[in-house]
């Protein structure tokens, strides 16, 4: 079956992102960390069977599995051209990512926030879902090659290999917004967030906590999955684009967004930022479409 | 370490694709003694039943003027030690990996898969890893040595042969069957060095035999055979041998029929000597000289020795954190020279996947990673598996007007040349 389109989006974030004034909201409401020092042995199971099920090649997230090496490559490959663009010649491609600080949003169950990790990121996947977390943190837990640290989780699951690793990863159950508002802005060298921007519930305030998070000259990776098969695109391209006709301001954003919406979305950010801070920087926006196939 | 004076029975024909890996992507041919090396630039095959049926593979049609390269197992297997040592020296150096670790003179005794092991200990700490039984919740094989040590895996490379304990672990079928041929080998000299630097295989109907050129006036010969003759030629007496080798590669098979049954009567039986010099005297000398390898003149003391012969291959190449490659995966008759070969092959696609998902930040034990490898490299063995074993069948018939088709077959496949070329291809990797 030669199925979606996913098609992704780079940001370089402007110098002056941080200066925006936009409305966070947060997304999901979230329970408090579920931080806490004892967790059961039926606890341990059910999250076993859960991660499992999240991490089965061939299973119900076989698709997601597919598609992790291709984002991945993608965000190596546009890190690496960056650099070339900013003159840094003597660049080792392999260890592009290594030391840089990646915040990975939705990590769900940790696919792309481990090969991020593998790649020498220190990666901190946060997830709205305790439940991602404590599947990702587990299944993370046994690969002694990550050195991976939880801050919501006991020791079992949450023990920091002594293994050598090249990048750290954590995780923590969190949203954008609170890490946002804990951390402040300018605290990632790269933001990204993978088929997540489709499920919020404000797509505007979402982005827009991840960009203000990202530091100036970072770089943020936005993945939605595009509808490609022609019928199903119109429909649902139709009638979101009816919707913003009815109402217009109000829903830019639909629930399906569209790689030209993405664009158009950031050159928005960067106008009005551009009124409220003369001297901005340059917002480049660098899309790319690519097909999966999938067996 | 300097290599034994005589050349080691093992030998083995590098296709030029070989080389060139060795060369470009491993680097171990650096470390190649070159002076144990003959490349040779063709094979003259012909028909046991008929000698007018002739085939000749060239390396012109490589591209490269050389077909392959004989290499004594023990070259390669020497050189690829100092390349570890070389990039250990040089991981050392730069502190960034762990060395590589080689245990020798190891066995492994029994594979486990944590998650299935029956455990005995409690679970009463879950903070406390029983190193002697591996990491329980980590799903990688555990390899138990027999120096009592454990070794738990992220990707178990099975490279461990035909009776590969690492497929048997991962339940993967293997489908084949056994020739009930055997393969003899040894080391001989031929009368002198020949320029011609060619390889020589005859199809006798009990198998191929071929005699394939080393440096100098060295040599080494393939001979497959039935087992009762497999027996007698490791019994039959070390001066006869050269000259039974010679009558084979040159005398009608009725009248090997007739040689065989005298040394089986007496494997020291010297009379045979002059009966094979009567024969060859009947033959027409500039043919002789023309169509066929140099007389054989000596055999290396205690260089014979006799493999079975099978045809195997394994249903998949991989299972999760599991790869199969060389005779683990596939076991080939010898007379394409291909064994050693596939294993190479295999190698370079098993790279390369490992090295995309290295690239791509995977788990080098997923499956996702390890497909890859499998749909590479599986289906051209499948098929080089394939023409081998009909090649095989096709000779071993003794049939006369199957004989006379197969004679006519070959023929016209010497001067069909694309067809030439697509086995040349094969068999040279190119
Ligand atoms: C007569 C003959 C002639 C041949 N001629 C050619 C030729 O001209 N060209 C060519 O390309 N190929 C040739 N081959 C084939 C070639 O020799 C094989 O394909 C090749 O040796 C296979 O290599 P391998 O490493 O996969 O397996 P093997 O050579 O079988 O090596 C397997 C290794 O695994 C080890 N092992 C197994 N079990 C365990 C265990 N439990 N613990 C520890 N170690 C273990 C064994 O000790 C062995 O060292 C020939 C084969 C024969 C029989």
């Amino acid at each position: 079956m030669r199925a979606s389109t996913s098609s992704r989006h780079i940001l370089r974030s402007a110098k002056n992102i941080r200066t925006l004034h936009t409305t966070v909201q947060r997304q999901t409401s979230l329970a408090s960390s579920s931080s806490s020092s004892t967790v059961n042995p039926d606890e341990i199971a059910h999250f076993s069977r859960l991660s499992a099920q999240w991490w089965d090649e061939r299973g119900e997230f076989g698709m997601l599995h597919k598609m992790n090496p291709v984002r991945t490559q993608f965000v190596r490959e546009k890190l690496v051209e960056m650099e070339y663009e900013d003159g840094h010649e003597d660049l080792n491609e392999a260890k592009v990512l290594e030391g840089l600080k990646v915040l990975d949003v939705g990590c769900g169950g940790g696919l792309f926030s481990e090969s991020l990790t593998r790649l020498g990121a220190n990666t901190l996947g946060i997830d709205a879902s305790a439940s991602n977390i404590a599947i990702a943190s587990l299944h993370a837990s046994n690969d002694p090659a990550l050195s991976f640290t939880s801050s919501s989780l006991p020791q079992r699951f949450g023990s920091s290999v002594s293994h050598k690793g090249k990048g750290k990863l954590t995780y923590e159950h969190t949203s954008v917004e609170d890490l946002l508002a804990r951390e402040g802005p300018n605290s990632f060298d790269v933001v990204c967030s993978m088929e997540v921007v489709e499920h919020v519930d404000n797509p505007r305030a979402f982005l827009t906590s991840c960009a203000e998070i990202l530091k100036p000259g970072g770089h943020l990776f936005l993945s939605t999955i595009a509808r490609t098969p022609l019928a199903y695109f119109l429909t649902i391209f139709s009638a979101e684009q009816l919707l913003r006709f009815v109402t217009p301001g109000t829903h830019t954003w639909s629930k399906y967004i569209n790689p030209s919406e993405l664009t158009s979305f950031f050159h928005n950010l960067h106008s009005s930022s551009s009124l409220s801070s003369p001297s901005s920087g340059e917002i480049e926006v660098k899309g790319q479409t690519m097909d999966i196939e999938v067996g | 370490m300097d290599p034994p004076e005589n050349y080691t029975n093992r030998v083995v024909s590098l296709t030029p694709k070989s080389v060139e890996f060795m060369q470009e992507k491993i680097g171990s041919w650096d470390f190649i003694n070159l002076d144990r090396i003959k490349f040779y630039d063709g094979i003259r095959a012909y028909d046991g039943q008929d000698n007018s049926s002739r085939i000749s593979f060239d390396g012109t049609t490589t591209g490269s003027g050389v077909l392959a390269a004989m290499c004594e197992n023990i070259n390669i297997q020497s050189s690829l030690i100092s390349k570890i040592e070389q990039l250990n020296d040089e991981i050392i150096d730069e502190e960034e990996d762990q060395p590589a670790i080689i245990l020798d003179n190891t066995k492994v005794i029994d594979i486990e898969d944590p998650l299935n092991a029956q455990h005995t200990h409690s679970h009463s700490d879950l903070n406390e890893i029983d190193p002697s039984a591996g990491d329980e919740a980590l799903d990688w094989p555990i390899i138990k040595l027999d120096n009592g040590e454990a070794l738990q895996a992220r990707l178990l490379v099975g490279a461990d042969g035909y009776n590969s304990p690492v497929r048997k672990f991962a339940r993967i079928e293997s489908r084949g069957w056994q020739y009930d041929r055997w393969g003899v080998v040894g080391t001989i000299k031929m009368q002198f060095e020949d320029y011609r630097a060619l390889g020589w295989q005859r199809f006798l109907s009990t198998g191929p035999l071929a005699i394939l050129p080393l440096t100098d006036d060295n040599a080494t010969f393939v001979w497959s055979s039935t087992p009762e003759l497999a027996e007698l030629l490791l019994k039959v007496d070390e001066v006869i041998f050269p000259h039974l080798l010679t009558a084979a590669m040159t005398l009608e098979e009725v009248d090997l029929q007739y040689i065989y049954k005298t040394l089986q009567n007496n494997p020291n039986d010297r009379s045979v000597l002059e009966d094979i010099s009567w024969r060859l005297s009947k033959k027409d000398i500039s043919d002789l000289e023309e169509n066929y390898p140099l007389p054989v003149t000596e055999l290396i003391p205690g260089s014979r020795a006799r493999f079975p012969l099978k045809l195997s291959h394994a249903d998949t190449y991989m299972a999760p954190r599991i790869a199969l490659v060389g005779d683990a995966a596939h076991t080939i008759h010898p007379l394409a020279g291909q064994g050693l070969n596939m294993g190479q092959s295999d190698v370079g696609h098993l790279v390369q996947a490992l090295e995309k998902g290295v690239d791509r930040g995977m788990d080098i034990g997923s499956t996702l990673v390890l497909e890859n490898y499998v749909a590479n490299a599986w289906p051209s063995n499948h098929m080089i598996l394939g023409a081998c074993d009909k090649l095989h069948k096709i000779f071993a018939v003794q049939w006369t007007p199957f004989v006379y088709l197969r004679g006519f077959g070959i023929k016209t496949l010497n001067s069909l040349g694309y067809v030439k070329d697509l086995m040349v291809q094969t068999i040279s990797g190119k």
